[in-house]
């Protein structure tokens, strides 16, 4: 169960998404969560909508395999769809039951929310879909290096993250591991009330605390080891370079946005 | 093939036909087991050998119903531990298993609370949680005194024993152990051996000893079984299934430097019988031939 | 100085749980030439791991001195110097790999040492290709086998080249294929590229295959020597907690049962094949 966390996966290839800059896909992210925000008629959704499906085509990832990073969203998005659905006052009236309303306002509202958060998800999921983390936390850090100057342990941030999500899938692995070893000592994690299933963690917490600190302790010594000083006259393999790929993405996505929010202020 | 090791007698635990995939209909789904058939004796200690991948630890997680079949059924004592009527909870007890690296599942303040954890999941009075508490103590050779201390100030070998002896409590019929000897010196390897064969010996529990050492298992088990692939690769006394080292060379596991030695003999023309596995099987088996003469 | 490590009367001192003062090492000589391959031994506990912890300066010797490369390890300012000369692997390949990408693991080092980008990428790859990792070098390690993994981490530090590379154990994780590839490797660096090779391990087949072979106990070294000359003595190393390889206890226990008078020192398969069959085959012509 635990293994199918698929939030936050990087799937490597060779696509136009792939090959562009970080930063680059940071930026036209947040660009398009801002226009996501910004529009609310049908028209720029639907440019909004073509746009976005067109990048999961340029990625050439599955379309299925993109939705699966819905999969854990779908009770908000069924919360949110109902409440907007029974909580939008209108004029039109198309059903009523006592205190509960549904009008015809209230049905496009959700529908819109629900088609938002979908695109929003997606969008985020295709960023960390087709960027490894690496270069996320290289594109973040490049992004925020202005903050240095300030004295922000930028690099410092970057570093954790990446080391985090290098470690989540052996600490996973080990929490696996210890719940089975526990289980074969009659480990009982489903049954019971709040406070039994509690206690019933510490078997598998204190195991995976120790283990994660020794991990740790062998993991900065190896850094050590391997000449790590923090960002001190550091190199990177990868460079981030902009290029034709960014040019592309960038000029895309202008022109789609662009489009979205022209018509969007046109019609409001 | 269970034939030849059938008796009247019923078998503790049966394998019938076990197949296991993971993440099936998903890009990533992989075969790990495929019709594997297995009978186990009371008070048999059996050796279940293959290297990584070959679905030895798969095998035996379906043991004590960690994991489920994809197809097939294991019976402990006749009864078919996945059906309804199972209280899996219950045979968890009667089968021990004890993973790779246990020490690293210890998580109690004192090394007496953390062997009783298995015994108090059962709902043992606390008596007889004490009493099994010492008694494993006793089985794993640690002295009483180290009840009282924390386990994370113990040596690694002190550890593993105490991890061993906190499947020991539990009192199991089966003990299934899962590389017992990773990552000791040999002295240490030497020990643990010796207290698996004190438990096979003086308690009759019934042994399944996961290994990667063909040297390590002929030494200790009655029998072996090689899994090669999810599958049954070779399975009999030990003397028998070395009878096939080189096939066993062929598929990557690695013979005992004698076994090694014997067939380099047999290679350059010496009639001498390659299923040593000990040094003391080889000496003999020389001095056979010697005596015997090996016609020039 | 001639050495690649020197231990000069190294003492190393610690306190345990209880505040007791033990001493890890005591009092160890031992001088690593460069281009060596060395084997070091010893049951747990015997201070190897410790031993090797003094070869890059992780630990600082309590008494006595190290020199690594002709640098003293007690010197702060040589610690960058020491460690881009000395690296080190450790037993566990899982919590030495940094970075989600072999490749970008690879890199990691280098990176540290401000190499230009075009010639990170020339080292990652020749060390890559050296360890036979080179078609992995976009996966994740975490879906690797523990050899591999193993692999990966020694291109790590193979790629920052280093002088010499200690390793703590490397194959004890491993099952006897990913022992296997590892020890491959271990012999092409040193062959190939001359680097000085300090192995720790309890594994006697590996250790075998070392040009030399030095047994600590109880923090004392106790047995220095090659492996022919360490591992005849069966009953010595097995009053240490080791073994003698298999080859010589056999002709050990001929010698004793048949009063054949063999030459006990074969360590590989080949060369006690060679006595027994000449036993054999005189025993008939």
């Amino acid at each position: 169960m635990l293994k199918d966390i698929t939030l936050g996966q990087y799937f490597p290839g060779n696509s136009l998404l792939h090959r562009a800059d970080p930063r680059t896909k940071i930026l036209l992210v947040m660009a398009v969560i801002v226009a996501l925000f910004v529009c609310s008629t049908w028209i720029p959704f639907v440019i909004l909508t073509v746009f976005i499906v067109g990048m999961v085509y340029a990625s050439k990832l599955r379309l299925r395999m993109v939705m699966r990073g819905l999969k854990p969203l779908i009770f908000i998005l069924v919360f949110t769809a109902v409440l907007n659905l029974f909580m939008t006052s209108g004029d039109t009236v198309l059903w009523r039951a006592g205190p509960l309303s549904i009008t015809s306002a209230g049905v496009n509202k959700s529908i819109l929310i629900v088609v938002r958060l979908v695109l929003l998800v997606i969008s985020a999921s295709l960023l960390t879909y087709t960027t490894s983390p690496i270069q996320l936390t290289d594109g973040l850090e490049r992004l925020l290096s202005p903050l240095k100057k300030l004295h922000a342990p930028v690099h410092e941030l970057a570093m954790m993250m990446s080391l985090a999500l290098r470690f989540i899938p052996t600490l996973v692995e080990e929490t696996d591991r210890i719940m089975c070893a526990q289980r074969a000592r009659g480990a009982d994690f489903d049954n019971g009330g709040l406070l039994r299933r509690a206690k019933a963690l510490i078997p598998i917490l204190v195991p995976l605390f120790v283990s994660a600190f020794r991990r740790a302790d062998e993991l900065a010594t190896a850094m050590e080891c391997r000449l790590y000083r923090g960002d001190t006259g550091r190199t990177r393999l990868r460079q981030l370079k902009f290029g034709g790929a960014d040019a592309a993405c960038a000029a895309l996505t202008i022109c789609f946005l662009g489009a979205a929010i022209a018509l969007q202020l046109i019609m409001a | 093939m269970d034939m030849i090791y059938g008796t009247p007698e019923q078998p503790i635990l049966e394998v019938r036909d076990l197949s296991h995939v993971y993440s099936k209909g998903t890009p990533f789904e992989r075969k790990a087991l495929d019709h594997v058939n297995l009978s186990v004796k009371k008070g048999e200690l059996i050796a279940i050998i293959g290297h990584t991948g070959s679905g030895k630890s798969t095998l035996i997680q379906h043991f004590n119903g960690l994991l489920k079949p994809s197809a097939g059924q294991v019976f402990f004592h006749g009864q078919d531990i996945f059906a309804k009527s199972a209280d899996l909870q219950k045979i968890r007890f009667q089968i021990g298993l004890v993973f790779q690296y246990p020490e690293y599942q210890l998580f109690e303040e004192t090394v007496g609370q953390d062997i009783a954890y298995g015994p108090m999941n059962m709902g043992l009075e606390h008596e007889e949680v004490t009493r099994r508490v010492n008694d494993a103590l006793d089985a794993v050779g640690l002295p009483q005194a180290i009840s009282e201390k924390s386990p994370f100030e113990l040596s690694g070998g002190q550890k593993r024993r105490v991890a061993l002896a906190g499947v020991i409590a539990m009192q199991p019929e089966i003990l299934v152990l899962d590389e017992p000897t990773a990552g000791l010196d040999p002295a240490g390897r030497e020990e643990m051996f010796d207290l698996i064969r004190g438990l096979h010996e003086k308690r009759g529990t019934t042994i399944l000893l996961v290994t990667h050492s063909m040297e390590d298992a002929a030494r200790m088990a009655s029998r072996l079984v090689v899994l090669k692939e999810g599958s049954i690769f070779l399975t009999g006394a030990p003397s028998e299934v070395f009878t096939q080292a080189e096939a066993l060379e062929r598929s990557g596991l690695s013979v005992p430097q004698v076994t090694k030695i014997m067939l380099e003999l047999r290679r350059r023309g010496i009639p001498v019988k390659t299923n040593c596995f000990t040094v003391e099987q080889a000496l003999d088996e020389l001095l056979r031939c010697r005596t015997g003469g090996i016609g020039c | 100085m001639s050495f690649m490590i020197q231990a000069d009367d190294l003492t190393y001192r610690y306190t345990d749980f209880s505040h007791a003062a033990h001493l890890a090492l005591d009092e160890v000589n031992l001088h690593i030439p460069y281009g060596q391959f060395a084997a070091i031994l010893g049951r747990n506990g015997s201070g190897k791991s410790t031993f090797a912890r003094h070869c890059n300066a992780i630990a600082l010797p309590s008494g006595g001195k190290v020199w690594v490369d002709g640098m003293d390890t007690m010197d702060a300012d040589k610690l960058w110097d020491i460690r881009s000369a000395c690296s080190m692997v450790f037993q566990n390949p899982d919590n030495q790999i940094v970075a989600t990408v072999v490749e970008e693991d690879v890199a990691f080092g280098l990176e540290n040492m401000g190499i230009a980008p075009q010639e990170i990428r020339r080292r990652v790859d020749a060390a890559l290709k050296l360890v036979g990792m080179y078609e992995y070098r976009m996966h994740a390690p975490h879906l690797l086998s523990g050899g591999q993994k193993q692999r990966v981490a020694i291109a790590g530090v193979l790629a920052m080249e280093p002088k010499c590379i200690v390793l703590d154990e490397p194959t004890a994780m491993l099952d006897p294929q990913g022992r296997a590839d590892v020890m491959r490797v271990l012999h092409t660096l040193h062959e190939e590229k001359h680097i000085t090779i300090v192995l720790i391990t309890h594994h006697m087949d590996e250790a075998v295959q070392a040009q030399r072979v030095a047994v600590l106990d109880g923090g004392h070294l106790v047995i220095d020597g090659t492996p022919r000359e360490v591992f005849s003595q069966s009953k010595r190393l097995h009053s240490l907690g080791l073994a003698a390889p298999q080859s010589v206890q056999l002709l050990e226990t001929l010698n004793a049962a048949a009063h054949t008078g063999l030459q006990t020192d074969a360590l590989t398969v080949e060369e006690c094949a060679d006595r027994l069959e000449a036993w054999l085959r005189g025993g008939n012509c």
